[in-house]
């Protein structure tokens, strides 16, 4: 489902080169749940941004689906996103605006524009929040009205929206307490149990062991698996 | 959806958005009221001249001496393919009766059958004892229809007021029949009216004439009203393409604070954006999303404007300049719709891009 050959990333600051990856390879499996771990600044982000297609390596090659990625132009990865990712992130980052249920519509307009009926857009957008597990009365909340715990539910339904076999989550639980953190790895192991590939990044180790994989990186470098 | 983010993102700073909408109600209502103006003065001043526009006048060209045509001169001018109106005129005092008041008028001779040629606005139907005033006359000497003046001790009845017209009849003045000009004063034109039917044959009218009186020695001079009317349309229209100008300017301050309002939203909304992208959002959508922004700015900004343009342009013209506000000054209102909408989306294109092409790892990184 998704493998990185050799890939490198590089930043210049100043007179020094960073490497946020160094020659990283990697293979999951469709279906697979794999948390990458990793101490801050070793890279983690970076690689998930990589396997979702909003950044592109220096060198190496990336296949999400056995489809290259690194010849693809602006468009044709965002397609790629709309069809095959959906990220959730550690802010929740929902967009202020919208209440939770247009938030989880946005990636239906993205994609569908008007292909398909606003009513069609709710209803799949109200499925979603239900896969996520968020009581129907918090559809129409706005982000601030809702917890740490909700917010991130809404962000996972919104991820959800366009059906992609893949889930990036970039520290989903940082930004919550342990107890809310762990319910929401439960709902993203039912998420995988249903079918699909889970990425988690985390650096904490209880959030990590929930997955069927762990993945370390220190400085760029996958360490040991 | 977009719309709706789009009008959200308005109301999220509300005075913000009232500000560059002031901006663009205040550039729209420049752009057009000042057309409006423009073309008010325009119609105002071609009026005056409407009813001259046909005529060709010849005058004698005192500098070379020529102080009257003789009766010969105004036979030849007979063989010309219109109609020819001879006209005396001469300074004199008059005695308004039963007021017992002398007055000085200018007096002028034209034939009876003549009168209705020059749009003077009066009956047509002068007799050897009655007499046509202009308004000037009337009001200075507050004399109307009806009242009597004497002219060389013969008595005259006031048969009706004219307005004087522009070149031809001066004001303070006073219109007999030539017969009874000539009795008082003798035969001597100061001005011939060429009366030509079809504009277009002004300028031959104009060749012929030439050919006929200044052959040997520039014996007349030749005035048509066409050119001076042309002349003062161009005039006015570059007055117009003026005012727009101005116009323009407070149009162009405005699109530079909607721009400057858009590319603050961008920078605001750097993560928001990183986010969409990362959901499926293309450049496009981002494009868009930033370009309804502006249009809703323009659209209502520019309706508001072009509605108070009318009124304020209505009341210029009608007020101030005594005229009547022409259908086709709508144009300049749709001119001002157009430069407002046009202005907001141009002055939102270069933030839309930058927002659309923002790197969205950068974006998302960014708090
Ligand atoms: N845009 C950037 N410019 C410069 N350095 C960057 C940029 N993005 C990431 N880095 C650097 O790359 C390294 C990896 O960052 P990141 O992938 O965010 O790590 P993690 O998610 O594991 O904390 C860090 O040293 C970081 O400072
Ligand atoms: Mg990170």
């Amino acid at each position: 489902m998704i493998t990185l050959k050799n890939v490198i990333k590089s930043y210049i600051m100043g007179e020094e080169i960073i490497y946020a990856l160094n020659n990283v390879s990697l293979k999951i499996d469709e279906g697979e749940f794999v948390s990458i771990m990793g101490p801050s600044g070793s890279g983690k982000s970076t690689l998930l941004n990589i396997i979702g297609c909003l950044d592109k390596p220096d060198k190496g090659e990336v296949y999400i689906d056995n489809v290259k990625t690194n010849d693809l132009n602006d468009n044709q990865l965002t397609e790629i996103r709309r069809m095959k990712i959906g990220f959730v992130f550690q802010q929740f980052n929902l967009i202020p605006l919208l209440s939770a249920l247009e938030n989880v519509e946005l990636p239906l307009i993205f994609k569908y524009r008007s292909y398909m009926s606003s009513e069609d857009k709710r209803k799949r957008a109200l499925e979603c929040l239900k896969m996520a597990e968020l009581d129907e009365k918090f559809a129409n909340h706005k982000p601030n009205q809702l917890s740490g715990g909700q917010q991130q539910r809404v962000a996972i339904a919104r991820a959800l929206a366009n059906n992609p076999p893949i889930l990036l989550c970039d520290e989903p639980t940082g930004a919550l307490d342990s107890k809310t953190g762990g319910k929401v790895m439960e709902l993203l192991k039912k998420l995988n149990k249903s079918g699909k590939t889970v990425v988690v990044v985390t650096h904490d180790i209880n959030v990590g062991k929930v997955a069927d994989r762990i993945i370390n990186i220190r400085d760029g470098k996958i360490v040991e698996e | 959806m977009y719309f709706e983010m789009a009008k959200r993102n308005l109301k999220r700073h509300t005075l913000r958005s009232i500000l560059a909408l002031l901006g663009i109600i205040i550039g729209v209502m420049a752009i057009s009221s000042l057309g409006i103006l423009g073309g008010g003065l325009k119609e105002g001043i071609s009026k005056n001249f409407e009813g001259v526009a046909n005529f060709v006048v010849v005058f004698p060209n005192t500098g070379e001496g020529y102080l009257h045509f003789t009766k010969r001169d105004v036979d030849k001018l007979r063989k010309l393919n219109c109609k020819v109106i001879p006209i005396c005129t001469k300074s004199d005092i008059v005695y308004i009766k039963g007021k017992n008041k002398k007055t000085y008028a200018s007096i002028y001779g034209i034939k009876k059958e003549d009168i209705k040629y020059l749009n003077l606005g009066v009956d047509n139907k002068l007799s050897d004892t009655t007499i046509y005033i202009d308004s000037v006359f009337s009001n200075l000497n507050d004399v109307n229809k009806n009242d009597m003046i004497l002219i060389k001790n013969v008595s005259f009845r006031i048969r009706g007021t004219y307005n004087s017209s522009f070149f031809i009849i001066s004001q303070n003045s006073i219109i007999l029949s030539q017969k009874t000009y000539k009795r008082f004063y003798g035969d001597n034109y100061s001005m011939v009216v060429l009366y030509v039917k079809n504009k277009d044959d002004i300028n031959n009218i104009k060749n012929e004439t030439e050919n006929i009186m200044n052959k040997k020695e520039k014996k007349v001079i030749i005035l048509s009203m066409d050119t001076l009317l042309k002349s003062i349309n161009d005039a006015m229209d570059k007055l117009s393409m003026f005012l727009i100008g101005i116009g323009s300017i407070s149009l162009l301050v405005a699109g530079i604070g909607i721009g400057n309002v858009m590319l603050m939203s961008t920078i605001e909304r750097t993560k928001e954006i990183g986010v969409m992208k990362s959901i499926g959002a293309s450049k496009r959508d981002i494009m868009i999303l930033f370009i309804y922004e502006a249009l809703i700015i323009g659209i209502i900004g520019s309706l508001i404007g072009a509605l108070m343009s009318v009124v304020i342009g209505y009341l210029i013209v009608v007020f101030l300049l005594k005229s009547s506000l022409a259908w086709y000054c709508l144009i300049y209102v749709l001119i001002g719709i157009l430069f407002g909408v046009g202005t907001s989306l141009i002055s939102a294109l270069y933030p839309a891009y930058k927002a659309a092409t923002l790197d969205p790892i950068k974006a998302l990184r960014s708090e």
